[in-house]
């Protein structure tokens, strides 16, 4: 995981990740930065999305995690780099799969830094999982 | 012929060899290419891989995502090549190791290859057993109130074990240690009856049982290691851990790798990188049935070291002299190590069973070390599990081994089949030299020739005989002591006395016949030399192209002889090669000293001296002990004299210092007779 620490280059940072093969991770100090973030991510054109699937219909999309997130957007952060994703519903026990466009796709997660300790805690490795990270 | 290793190794036929001379570049080539895929199969590093006849399924990986993957050699192509030999073998495979070595890319990246479905399932959290081996749910496809309200849906464990025509599936078990205790329960029951080969019971649905079958689904866990920054794995039990076959990797890429893999990245490097052929492993097209291994030579043999080093590699685990650091414990399993190692040297044995067994050792025992240091450590055992034939005299080694009869316990068998090629009457063992010479042989050596040589042999009009350098009584086997005891055993028998009769011319130069032979043959020859011991092929006349020539004409003859009949299409063993490239080296020398011998200027025993140094000549001649060993043991058995109106070179000198020679077995002795070289050869 490489770290940026240029407190004014999440622009830089972001437009970095286009064609990145695995997913970007921006962390937090606390609520207020998260909204900065939350709102930089949108002007610069990322796609808030729930749904991992939503990838394949936008080039650049971004998750927020938190202490309550779905193990599916771990299986998918895992998965990214690998090629293709399969991620499994439980309530009609299908797999969706899909390989990931990576070329001038870029996938951004995030989390303020008490939720990612959180997840960390319980064993999601975020941190290990990401790839390029963005801390201010 | 009977032989495990010419029947295994299906050596090629002379017709075939004229091609695959033409083939031998393009080869080479191939052999040095770490992936070869052809339209049906894809070999990773001589592991050959079927692909899955049916390809097309959204859980097979698209090859296009893999283009830029980089094999490189010290992670990405070994890693390769042991999956590919799990799968192989049909055993499950569990690979430890940090994050970024890839480990989930390099399985989707040959399942892209292969065809092969890809059934993930990240065992992190949250997982519970019903996601993976299936549940009940509302029933989607409800159309008619006949319809059940539920139906019973596959997990992503049971979606991979279903056996679909032509299909080839691979679950992927990932983040496997922080799998839930009831989970991994349940997965290794599914392991279980995969090894068996038997059915799945799904308790999930009503105890339906799928039919499990390992030539069809491949199981692949991966794992971080414990601690190591990796958070919420727990160490499996060692107890569980015997189920997989165990492969501890590095928890980050080696520096050169990172060097290598940046490089190729950026285009700033070699695209590929050199890979020696020790790197290799090469599957058999079919695997051997047990039959087949129980005759390979050396197999009793190895066995039993093979088990010294099993107690050996589990001591240095249980002592943590290895393995100190690596926070998985794990053990070498008394049960399912040796059926593992089996296993492999059914699908690997190339015609040498000592490479076989280490290569079987380094991927079930060592790959489970994560060290350099710890490797090294195991890999001085490995090199100890070694069959040694036991070969008198030969300082042949490696790949030779496996074209030859050498086989301890079934040494009467190999002399059958040497009695097949070249006749009884041509074959002296253990049994002929007791009954001519009264000697019992304890520990028979193995036969060192190839089938292919015998025959060649039987072209040539050779004999193989056993020659030992001891009388019963411990005596040195020389010419005065074979002479003694021979006469006196023939006289009894009626038959003739070991080449000079009484009626021999010599008998009016000298006065008893030890003095005949001190005369031909030098006193210290005659009195202490005795037979180099071992299996020779002995020519019973000799190279017709060899009469009336000087000694490096002979040897010229001999070298054709081997390069144009013995060896011809074969590689020259080793030794011979060298014997042949000194005597190139040294021809001209010898000649220059021949001509001022025959000018006056040098003396014939410096020449002499010369020419029974070099290599060539005593690889191919017969000593003067040998020779009379030879005939006289010939004599015995067949009642056929050999050389009665000829003489033959020797590789002895006598006493004032010239080439012995030796013939007139019976003969009068006086008069002219032809000289020429044999063809004598020892390993």
């Amino acid at each position: 995981m490489s770290k940026t620490n240029d407190k004014t280059s999440i622009e830089k940072f972001l437009s970095s990740l286009a064609g990145s093969k695995e997913v970007g991770l921006v962390i937090a100090n606390n609520q207020i930065e998260y909204k900065k973030f939350a709102k930089i991510l949108h002007d610069l054109g990322f796609h808030k999305s729930d749904n991992v699937t939503d990838i394949l219909k936008v080039k650049k999309t971004y998750f927020t995690i938190n202490q309550n997130t779905e193990k599916e957007v771990y299986d998918f952060v895992v998965q990214y780099p690998t090629g293709q994703i399969e991620i499994f519903d439980k309530k009609i026990m299908q797999s969706h799969i899909f390989s990931p466009n990576y070329k001038d796709s870029a996938v951004v997660l995030l989390v303020d830094q008490d939720h990612l300790n959180k997840l960390q805690a319980k064993g999601f490795n975020f941190l290990s999982a990401s790839g390029p990270a963005y801390r201010s | 012929m009977n032989s495990p290793e010419r029947q295994f190794n299906a050596l090629t036929s002379d017709q075939d060899k004229s091609s695959n001379e033409i083939k031998k570049t393009t080869e080479t080539v191939d052999e040095l290419r770490p992936i070869i895929e052809t339209e049906t199969s894809i070999s990773y590093l001589g592991v050959k891989l079927e692909k899955a006849e049916v390809r097309d399924s959204q859980f097979v990986p698209k090859r296009e995502q893999y283009e830029d993957f980089i094999n490189d050699k010290e992670v990405a192509l070994p890693l390769q090549r042991d999956i590919a030999v799990a799968f192989l073998n049909g055993e499950p495979l569990l690979i430890e190791g940090g994050t970024s070595l890839g480990k989930t890319t390099t399985v989707r990246k040959m399942a892209a290859e292969l065809g092969y479905e890809v059934h993930y399932a990240n065992l992190n959290g949250a997982t519970d057993v019903e996601d993976l081996m299936g549940r009940y749910i509302p029933n989607p496809h409800k159309n008619k109130p006949e319809d059940p309200e539920y139906i019973f849906a596959d997990g992503k464990v049971t979606s991979g074990l279903r056996q679909e025509e032509g299909k080839i599936k691979i679950i992927i078990l990932d983040e496997f240690n922080s799998a839930a205790p009831n989970i991994l329960i349940r997965l290794h029951e599914v392991l279980d009856a995969l090894e068996r080969g038997g059915d799945v019971i799904l308790s999930e649905d009503a105890s339906e049982s799928i039919s499990v079958n390992k030539e069809k689904t491949k199981i692949v866990a991966l794992m971080n290691p414990v601690g190591k920054g990796y958070l919420g794995r727990e160490p499996l039990d060692p107890a569980q851990l015997r189920r997989w076959v165990y492969k501890k990797m590095p928890s980050e890429l080696p520096v050169s790798t990172f060097s290598y893999s940046t490089d190729a990245l950026f285009k700033a490097g070699p695209e590929s990188q050199y890979i020696t052929p020790d790197m290799f492993l090469k599957s058999r097209e079919d695997a051997l049935t047990l039959e087949q291994l129980s005759e390979i030579p050396g197999m009793r043999e190895i066995l039993e070291k093979y088990k010294e080093f099993h107690k050996a590699a589990k001591e240095l685990v249980k002592s943590r002299k290895i393995a100190e650091d690596q926070s998985q414990p794990f053990i070498y399993d008394d049960r399912m190590e040796p059926r593992r190692v089996r296993d492999f040297v059914l699908r690997f044995y190339n015609g040498d069973i000592n490479e076989a067994f280490q290569q079987a050792l380094r991927y079930y025992y060592a790959n489970k070390l994560e060290s350099d240091v710890d490797r090294k450590k195991l890999e001085e055992l490995i090199r100890l599990v070694e069959y040694r034939p036991k070969t008198i005299g030969s300082q042949r080694r490696g790949t030779e081994r496996e074209e030859k009869l050498s086989v301890g316990e079934s040494i009467s068998k190999h002399i059958e089949v040497a009695i097949e090629k070249l006749g009884k009457e041509n074959v002296f063992g253990p049994k002929e030299i007791e009954k001519v010479f009264g000697v019992k042989i304890e520990d028979v050596p193995d036969i060192p020739f190839s089938v292919e040589e015998l025959e060649r042999a039987k072209n040539l009009n050779q004999m193989l005989i056993l020659r030992v350098d001891k009388t019963a009584e411990g005596e040195p086997m020389s010419i005065k002591a074979m002479s003694d005891m021979l006469d006196k055993k023939w006289q009894d028998e009626g038959k003739d006395c070991l080449l000079f009769e009484k009626d021999c011319f010599f008998f009016e130069i000298y006065e008893t016949k030890d003095e005949i032979w001190k005369a031909f043959v030098g006193k210290d020859v005659f009195t202490q030399e005795s037979p180099r011991p071992g299996w020779a092929l002995v020519s019973k006349d000799f190279l017709p192209d060899s009469l009336d020539k000087d000694g490096l004409g002979q040897t010229e003859v001999v070298i054709k002889t081997l390069k144009e009949e013995v060896f011809k299409d074969l590689d020259i063993p080793e030794e011979y090669a060298e014997a042949i490239t000194e005597f190139e080296n040294k021809k001209a020398e010898i000649a220059k000293l021949m001509d001022e011998c025959r000018s006056g200027v040098a003396q014939d025993s410096g020449v002499v001296q010369e020419l029974l140094q070099l290599k060539i000549i005593q690889l191919t001649r017969q000593t003067a002990a040998e020779w009379v060993y030879d005939v006289a043991v010939y004599y015995d058995i067949n009642n056929k004299k050999l050389f009665v109106d000829k003489l033959t070179w020797l590789a002895s000198s006598t006493s004032d210092g010239k080439l012995s020679r030796l013939g007139w077995f019976s003969g009068n002795g006086g008069g002219f007779y032809p000289i020429g070289t044999c063809l004598s050869r020892r390993l």
